[in-house]
């Protein structure tokens, strides 16, 4: 069997870093270059690159932080953090015409990961999922409990994948290595959040359902 | 007031002086750790900026060194690296006030700056008050010329910490650190329609608005002094 030479987080990042860095030269250049009465608009540009670069460092940095000290796990109510995630970001949702809404949230559902990688992580995971769910439907998040494990799916048209984007997103998440080729910055951004719940025992599968939905299973493990 | 600025790094500490020089800040700057230390015993400072990563004595050995003084109550704001939350720990654990991660934003340095200058006198003002904007963190009342606002406990820390910072820009990623406890760049408007939510009930006559959209950087309560 052929190795197929793949590709990591480290490979995907420095391709994810240059485009802001040459978007931010070309602008820099091209105005000093050229008589400029709007710079505001330049300055507004270049710290949207910026803020982009600083967010690459800083997935960069937590991912290479807690995978060479994994945080410590706790007792953390999984229903309590999805329903503060659904209350804060349903409203954005709402204000776009996208509906966010949970199901098996009213009792706690104890999980055994640490807080402070659960919480940013489910924030991250919605907030894509709204952003790339189109307007007028809905996001839908299931929280369910399997053979000692806490499962939540959460199912809209935004997240659907391509299968080379599926493949690629799942090796990221669950081992940091995946198949060559380029990773898009959606899939980049969505693995190293995986990657830093994987780092704390946590699984996923993405299955297409009927279209246009598909579902991200996140399972967590419970104590 | 004095600042004393502890950073190696020349053209860092060159960019930094400047900015709060315009702010009306008189600023020292000290190069190496030894230097630093000897600068904040011989004089006074209101707040000292202390990057971690300094020759000779390092910025957590000058930090206890101060702390263990026992006379030296300043403000200390370290500088660190992103990666190093433990080092962070043990800053806090030897008595920095607060910490800013690099690469930072000037902004932000600045609102920390701010805060921390004030902090005294915060902790015990237990009303705040913008124009005719009155926040009560007690009661946990807002009423704006005397008639009472309700708010959802996420638009009550969202007023709450703009009127914190009356008078200055905070961007969207300083709101959604101090007001959700998230550092990470939304990709969905969720700052901006809290923003819409407040204003609604906050600037109710369109003559005199308080929150104000600064463009590209993100908003401003009251105007600037």
């Amino acid at each position: 069997m052929t190795t197929v030479p793949e590709t990591d987080f480290y490979a995907a990042f420095l391709h994810e870093l240059n485009q802001p860095v040459t978007a931010l030269r070309n602008l820099l250049e091209l105005t000093a270059y050229r008589e400029s009465n709007d710079w505001p608009a330049v300055v507004e540009d270049a710290l949207e690159n910026v803020e982009r670069i600083v967010e690459l460092i800083d997935l960069m940095s937590e991912l290479k932080r807690l995978e060479r000290t994994p945080a410590a796990p706790e007792r953390v109510d999984l229903a309590g953090l999805v329903r503060e995630a659904i209350e804060d970001l349903g409203i954005a949702a709402a204000e776009n015409g996208k509906q966010l809404q949970g199901e098996g949230l009213a009792a706690p559902a104890w999980v055994w990961v640490p807080p402070a990688v659960l919480r940013p992580a489910l924030f991250r995971i919605f907030d894509d999922a709204i952003h790339h769910t189109p307007s007028g439907q809905i996001i839908n998040i299931v929280l369910r409990y399997y053979s000692g494990t806490a499962r939540l799916d959460i199912a809209s048209a935004g997240m659907r994948f391509s299968p080379s984007e599926r493949e690629t997103l799942l090796a990221l998440a669950h081992t940091s290595r995946g198949p060559r080729g380029a990773v898009t910055r959606r899939v980049f951004r969505l693995a190293l959040t995986l990657r830093t719940l994987a780092l704390h025992a946590a699984k996923f599968a993405l299955s297409a359902g009927e279209a246009p939905t598909a579902t991200l299973q996140i399972v967590l493990p419970v104590k | 007031m004095r600042i004393l600025l502890a950073e190696d790094d020349g053209p860092l500490a060159s960019f930094v002086s400047k900015g709060l020089q315009a702010e009306n800040y008189l600023v020292d700057v000290a190069a190496a750790g030894d230097e630093a230390h000897a600068m904040i015993t011989e004089r006074g400072y209101d707040l000292i900026i202390l990057d971690l990563n300094l020759p000779h004595l390092d910025g957590l050995q000058v930090l206890r060194k101060v702390r263990s003084n026992g006379s030296t109550s300043t403000p200390i704001l370290v500088l660190t690296q992103r990666s190093e939350v433990q080092e962070r720990v043990r800053c806090l654990d030897a008595g920095a006030d607060d910490y800013l991660t690099k690469p930072f934003s000037f902004a932000e340095l600045s609102a920390r700056v701010r805060a921390l200058l004030r902090r005294r006198g915060q902790l015990t003002e237990s009303v705040l008050r913008v124009e005719d904007l009155v926040l009560d963190r007690v009661q946990r009342k807002v009423t704006r010329g005397g008639r009472i606002i309700e708010l959802t406990p996420k638009e009550f820390s969202l007023l709450e910490y703009l009127m914190r910072n009356a008078g200055r820009r905070v961007t969207r990623a300083m709101i959604m650190e101090h007001v959700w406890n998230l550092a990470f760049d939304t990709m969905t408007n969720v700052v901006d329609v809290y923003i819409n939510y407040l204003r609604k009930k906050v600037d109710t006559s369109p003559e005199r608005p308080l929150i104000q959209t600064i463009r590209g950087v993100g908003y401003q309560v009251g105007s600037g002094s």
